[in-house]
């Protein structure tokens, strides 16, 4: 017993049992340690419903969670290394002014809300990172998707606001249209007070059109949906819309994909948004030859359908080249009563009731232009109906 | 037989070998290296030489010298503290076994929390070690070889022995041109305490084939050079056998730890605030007297290592010869015969005897021995007077 406890004694004090620490278990263990880390980072990074994306300071997007590569509708690989101007606003430079830029700068927390790619309104947060010197490196975007939001207090509004103008303007305008119309018919085409009446009446017209797209704008939860051929759509606003255009001896390029799947939505409804879009892209295409661009150059827009490569999403693609949009403007186009057309020949109605029929089916309105050269409209639907959100608004 | 084991640190001897230290630290991927170095070392000069060599590699450093002979708790955490904040990521010791011992220490609470205290005893540390290089300044407490690492507790007013195959330093530098800077006195108590640790290593019931060798070759080298070192310092020769017998001793005790003539020592040490001399070469021949029957034949083996002609005289006669010699040798270099002089009284004998026997040193000594054959032992050095011989 006590050579025993001797033995123990001894070989415990002579180390038999014990190794000089290794840093390869410490080294192991922190690296463990700090993978775990990493893991319940990324969880929470990607539970996050909003976007988060992180920039360095030449605008490259370093990281980005789950619900930004959704709302690109891109894979990581083509988010991550990417301008954030390109993803964000699909521009090849950088924007002016650059939230990021002000933040790097200020070293400060800013804020801003803006039109994105795919005429989303996004609420972005931005936060400088520093490095342990204090030293600015890059920019976290928090960034929450409010287009519903915004857009819907505007649609709401708006949509009330119509709804009371077309009830208390539709009963006078009857009165005016229908009495002008009555005397046009008993006045003498020869008599001067003859124009004068044809103008009131032509006026009263417009007038009605302007409510009746106001009532379609303020209603747009009544479309009835059915499987709808997007090529015919497109076949029937060409009826429409293909004479305005070539009486302005402008050329008219279509290009249909053969097989595009059918898509449910509402035939009339898709085919007035169409027909606004290439009404829009004659406007642009007239207002620049007119200003005097003829030289050589002839008037052009092409129409194609196709499938988005990536996501299930069906395209009209309607191309002009045009005045273009100022980079000011933008933001603004669609938004109701915003025209840059002079008066009487714009209602600024057009783009914005479009994009509300577009939501009405899960899809939007993407825009590019460049200002001189002409702009391309997208309209883009998904393929399966998804779960719509203007639907239950 | 017990189970052993040999452990020891890379190992660079020669002389102008402190022109290694740069590339041993950068190779350990040190950046910025914590100096650990004591005054005298410092005053002679050779933190200023090991800065250039330092420099030399491309390294950052942070010197830092502010500690006591005998060092003590809070000293290693004020060491620490620095260490942490000077953003140090390794130690580098250069001068005796204090300079050796603090380093360690300091180390460890640089990657384990806590206090020093925490690690007392054995295999206490957790957490691995910054890169420990040691360059030894004087031939003796082999420190730069060991697994120990001796703290005061200020406190309690005792050493605390921390134990861990972890003190053992990556690599030890011994150039025995540090050595020369060394006076005659230091030279001595320094050469008396590693025969001390060489001969309680040879007689430790931890000893193996392995520590024998070493622990016998440095009796060897003490007996021979010890005298003339202590004589010159300049003698180049005495100085590399010095150097040589320094880590032979230690890499011998820090394997098979030391015996009773240790166990008492600490006790005795832990009474003064500062270092009182070889204390341990003094009570060496009492002890090796009271263990001869244990080990007669290992002591004739002594008394041959020193140079005895041992061919004519029976073992007894030959182990009475190792304890003659050992006493010969401590009277040649100026080493006290005894320790009246520190005039502790009797009543404190008892105590410091218990103490002892649960001092760790205690656990290897080859003779049992209970209270009364310790205060025996404390009782005859604390009535002989130094100059007794
Ligand atoms: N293809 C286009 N090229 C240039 N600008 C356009 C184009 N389409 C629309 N816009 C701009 O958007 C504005 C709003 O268009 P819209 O809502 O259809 O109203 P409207 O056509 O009545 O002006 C237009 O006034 C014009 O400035
Ligand atoms: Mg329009």
């Amino acid at each position: 017993m006590v050579i025993r406890s001797k033995k123990i004694l001894i070989e415990k004090l002579t180390g038999v049992h014990s190794s000089k620490k290794s840093y390869y278990v410490a080294l192991k263990n922190k690296i463990n340690e700090l993978l775990e880390i990493k893991r319940d980072w990324e969880v929470t990074f990607s539970a996050v419903t909003d976007l988060l994306v992180f920039i360095n300071q030449d605008y490259e997007i370093q990281r980005v969670n789950q619900a930004a590569t959704d709302f690109f509708t891109m894979p990581e690989e083509k988010v991550v290394g990417a301008k954030c101007y390109q993803i964000f606003y699909g521009r090849e430079a950088k924007c002016n002014p650059c939230l990021g830029d002000q933040v790097l700068q200020s070293q400060k927390t800013s804020y801003q809300q803006s039109r994105t790619r795919y005429n989303r309104v996004l609420d972005i947060f931005a936060y400088p990172a520093f490095t342990e010197q204090d030293e600015p490196y890059g920019v976290t975007y928090y960034a929450k998707d409010v287009t519903r939001f915004v857009d819907s207090i505007k649609l709401v509004s708006m949509g009330e606001m119509s709804a009371g103008v077309a009830h208390e303007l539709n009963s006078p305008l009857t009165a005016i249209v229908g009495n002008a119309q009555l005397l046009l018919r008993e006045s003498d085409p020869d008599n001067p007070q003859h124009q004068l009446i044809k103008d009131i009446h032509s006026s009263g017209i417009r007038c009605q059109r302007i409510i009746k797209n106001l009532l379609t704008f303020s209603r747009q939860d009544e479309f009835s949906f059915e499987d709808v051929n997007l090529n015919d759509v497109v076949d029937s606003a060409l009826a429409l819309a293909t004479y305005q255009i070539e009486k302005s001896r402008i050329e008219l390029l279509v290009n249909k994909h053969p097989d595009i799947p059918k898509i449910s939505g509402s035939a009339n409804s898709l085919e007035q948004i169409i027909v606004n879009l290439l009404l829009n892209a004659r406007d642009a295409v007239e207002s620049k030859f007119q200003a005097g661009g003829k030289n050589g150059t002839i008037g052009q827009i092409t129409l194609d359908t196709r499938l988005h490569p990536e996501g299930e999403l069906a395209l009209v693609e309607i191309s002009d080249n045009g005045c273009g949009i100022e980079q000011d403007d933008i933001p603004q186009i669609f938004n109701p009563f915003f025209t840059t057309k002079q008066s009487g020949k714009g209602t600024g109605l057009g783009l914005s009731v479009s994009l509300g029929i577009a939501q009405a089916h899960g899809g939007f309105i993407d825009v590019q232009t460049v200002i001189g050269q002409g702009s391309t409209f997208s309209l883009i639907l998904p393929l399966k109906k998804a779960d719509c959100e203007s639907e239950e608004s | 037989m017990y189970t052993s084991k040999f452990v020891t640190p890379e190992i660079i001897f020669g002389t102008g070998s402190l022109d290694q230290i740069g590339e041993c630290c950068s190779r350990l991927g040190s950046t910025k290296v914590f100096l650990v170095a004591d005054q005298g070392i410092e005053r002679c000069g050779w933190v200023d030489k090991a800065l250039v060599f330092l420099r030399e590699a491309s390294l950052d450093h942070f010197l830092w010298s502010d500690f006591s002979a005998n060092p003590r708790d809070f000293e290693v955490e004020e060491g620490c503290k620095r260490y942490l904040k000077a953003g140090c990521d390794a130690v580098l010791a250069i001068g005796g076994g204090s300079a050796v011992d603090i380093a360690k220490a300091v180390a460890t609470l640089s990657t384990n929390p806590g206090r020093i205290h925490d690690y007392e005893g054995i295999d206490m540390i957790q957490e691995p070690l910054p890169p420990l290089i040691v360059v030894p300044s004087t031939a003796g407490s082999g420190a730069e070889v060991s697994q120990f690492a001796i703290i005061s507790d200020s406190k309690r007013k005792i050493k605390m022995t921390i134990i861990s195959k972890s003190l053992v330093p990556d690599i030890a530098v011994s150039d025995p041109l540090i050595l020369s800077t060394v006076n005659s006195k230091l030279t001595a108590n320094t050469g008396m305490e590693a025969l001390s640790h060489a001969v309680e290593a040879y007689l430790s019931l931890a000893a193996t084939d392995m520590t024998d060798i070493h622990a016998l070759q440095a009796i060897r080298l003490i007996a021979a050079s010890l005298r003339s070192s202590v004589a010159s310092q300049v003698d180049e020769a005495a100085k590399i056998a010095m150097g040589q017998a320094s880590l032979h001793a230690g890499i011998a005790f820090s394997n098979a730890v030391l015996g009773l003539t240790h166990a008492m020592t600490h006790q005795i040490g832990g009474l003064f605030d500062q270092p009182i001399g070889s204390i341990s070469a003094v009570l060496l021949p009492y002890v090796m007297r009271f263990n001869m029957i244990a080990c007669i034949d290992k002591y004739a083996a002594i008394a041959e290592a020193m140079g005895a002609q041992t061919k004519h005289l029976t073992k007894r006669e030959a182990a009475e010869m190792a304890i003659e010699m050992v006493r010969e040798l401590a009277r040649d270099v100026g080493i006290p015969a005894g320790l009246a002089e520190l005039e502790l009284p009797e009543e404190a004998i008892p105590e410091l005897s218990r103490n002892a026997m649960n001092d760790a040193c205690f656990i290897t000594n080859p003779r049992d021995a209970d209270e009364d054959d310790i205060s025996n032992i404390f009782r005859e050095v604390l009535k002989t007077r130094g100059g007794e011989h």
